[in-house]
């Protein structure tokens, strides 16, 4: 455990010390605060009859999309082309010490950014009038419940950018590998729900919703905590790092 | 058929195979090391060198065969075996964003050196290593390749494993810094067994006790020099440079194998190289020495040099391949 701590302290130091890491807060936040300016625009044009809180969490896809690739690309790309790994497997260490590490550096990174963005809130909290207030947050469980589900979406999200980090020496790859598989779990999983809906499709209930993760979203923003949920994005997120260990094995032999 | 560790073994290969993709890069390779010796691994490039070394460090695993290091097998338990071994890649990769103090401080943890004694065990190497005063501080990226390679040795050499392994230490290294690793090497002979593979056959030949010779993913010949000269040679080579009358010369010197007979450049003496036997070269000196007509200016043993021991055992690896596939 002390060796996983090393090496945790490590990564999180690699990306911290990486001009790369801060190109990818700055994104981030520029995303962020464009989808929060237009989302406010719309929302004070139109009566909506969800919280400004839900349909934000509702656009986390794209700062997703964009964050997720950038911050894993590097994890395993960058130690196969420096072959540094040789060094760090030279030392008493294990595959899945080293892939759970880059995997909770990232992860942690990327919880950062997102925690974050919750300034913006706190701005409009502190300063607009209470209807706005009212409006914008409806309920605690609107912006605790958005941002925990990011938080176990982002397990299995960032599990796929080491993975997709761990087969290939090229971070660029990498990036682009990562991006579209995020992309296909987004809209592939809308689409499949949407398709199964218009052409009957004979899928029952749950395998629709674990397709739809915007309709998780939406459960999630309203209060119901589903464990299936949480087991499936904890199972997929296990399974991915599984996978990542084996690649890594392999590479080196 | 495995072989058995002996009590001062400190490595025990055996049967070793590797094979890349179906490639053949390590053939049923068996050698042993003693505790606290300089071995030297030689071979040219392609030859497997750096497959051995990193299944020694635990990087890779051999596809069969067995690696025995302090009594543990590396196949059953390469996590122990690890805790045993220091290892120094070819090129040695390091990574940029540190510091070089940071970096050692990073590599003493992950060896398991104990909180209190890293400061302690990185300052030691980097004294050792001539980097505390200079480049203790500079970024890994700032630093020139000689430096570079100096952190590398010093991260082999921090912690407390009994076992060293370098692969190329003094490649890129000025005559001052390659003196420097062999007083490191020199200073840790005896309390710690170091292996080592370099193309620097002379620097090799003044640090190391033993030799590997490995061609082609198999262990060509094993021993001291004075063991693979004769290996190399056959039987004990002498040379002579002797004055007088050639018949003379050459009817004392009947009963031992002339290699070479030839005149010298101011014609008045005669170069001769030939192997004898013991028994046979003694009879020989007394022989010339009591004879009047001839005038012996120099005798003596021949001394293979590590490169023509390195050469003559390579081709003659390669000859016999070539045989076998004829």
């Amino acid at each position: 455990m002390k060796k996983f701590y090393t090496l945790l302290k490590y990564e999180i130091y690699r990306l911290m010390v990486s001009p790369a890491t801060y190109v990818v807060a700055s994104i981030f936040t520029l995303s962020i605060g464009g989808i929060f300016i237009f989302l406010m625009h719309d929302y004070i044009k139109f009566a909506q009859d969800i919280p400004l809180v839900q349909m934000f969490c509702r656009c986390f896809w794209l700062p997703t999309c964009m964050v997720v690739p950038l911050l894993s690309m590097r994890s395993f790309s960058e130690e196969y082309k420096g072959e540094t790994f040789q060094n760090l497997f030279s030392v008493p260490v294990t595959y899945m010490e080293v892939v759970l590490a880059k995997f909770f550096a990232t992860y942690g990174m990327f919880i950062f950014l997102w925690l974050c963005s919750l300034s913006i809130f706190l701005a409009v909290e502190a300063k607009s009038e209470p209807i706005v207030r009212e409006l914008a947050f409806a309920s605690p469980f609107n912006m605790g419940g958005g941002l925990l589900f990011i938080a176990i979406t982002g397990l299995l999200f960032v599990a796929i950018g080491i993975f997709a980090s761990s087969l290939t020496e090229n971070q660029i790859v990498s990036c682009m590998m990562t991006f579209f598989i995020l992309l296909a779990l987004f809209i592939g999983g809308q689409f499949f729900a949407n398709r199964s809906q218009i052409t009957n499709l004979n899928l029952s209930g749950t395998y629709q919703e674990s397709l739809n993760i915007f309709s998780q979203l939406d459960n999630f923003c309203n209060g119901v905590f589903d464990t299936r949920i949480v087991v499936f994005y904890l199972s997929t997120c296990v399974l991915m790092l599984c996978f990542s260990t084996l690649v890594v094995q392999k590479k080196l032999n | 058929m495995h072989k058995i560790m002996a009590k001062g073994d400190a490595i025990v290969v055996s049967e070793l195979t590797k094979k890349y993709c179906g490639q053949v890069a390590l053939n049923a390779v068996s050698f042993s090391i003693e505790k606290g010796s300089v071995v030297g691994l030689i071979g040219p490039n392609g030859a497997g060198k750096s497959s051995i070394l990193k299944i020694l460090a635990g990087i890779i695993a051999g596809t069969s065969g067995d690696v025995i290091i302090n009594g543990c097998s590396v196949a059953e338990n390469v996590m122990q075996a690890k805790r045993y071994v220091s290892f120094m890649p070819e090129n040695n990769p390091l990574p940029d964003h540190l510091r070089v103090g940071e970096y050692l401080r990073f590599r003493a943890e992950l060896k398991g050196v104990s909180t209190k004694k890293i400061r302690q065990s990185t300052e030691k190497v980097m004294r050792q290593c001539d980097l505390y005063y200079e480049a203790r501080y500079r970024m890994i990226k700032t630093l020139s390749k000689g430096y570079r390679q100096r952190v590398g040795i010093a991260d082999a050499m921090l912690g407390n494993s009994e076992i060293v392994i370098l692969d190329e230490p003094t490649i890129g290294l000025d005559p001052h810094q390659i003196i420097g690793v062999r007083k490191i090497i020199d200073a840790n002979k005896g309390t710690r067994t170091i292996l080592l593979s370099s193309h620097i056959l002379s620097e090799l030949e003044t640090v190391c006790d033993n030799f590997i010779i490995i061609n082609r993913g198999r262990i060509v010949v094993t021993g001291s020099l004075d063991q693979l000269s004769n290996n190399v040679q056959g039987k004990n080579m002498f040379c002579a440079k002797i004055g007088g009358d050639e018949q003379t010369i050459r009817k004392n010197f009947q009963g031992v194998q002339i290699i070479e007979f030839k005149r010298s450049l101011c014609n008045e003496e005669y170069v001769i190289k030939f192997e004898a036997a013991d028994e046979a070269y003694r009879l020989l000196l007394l022989k010339i020495s009591s004879n009047r007509e001839l005038f012996v200016k120099k005798i003596g043993y021949v001394e293979c040099s590590l490169e023509e021991i390195f050469l003559n055992s390579t081709r003659r690896c390669r000859d016999q391949d070539n045989a076998d596939d004829l």
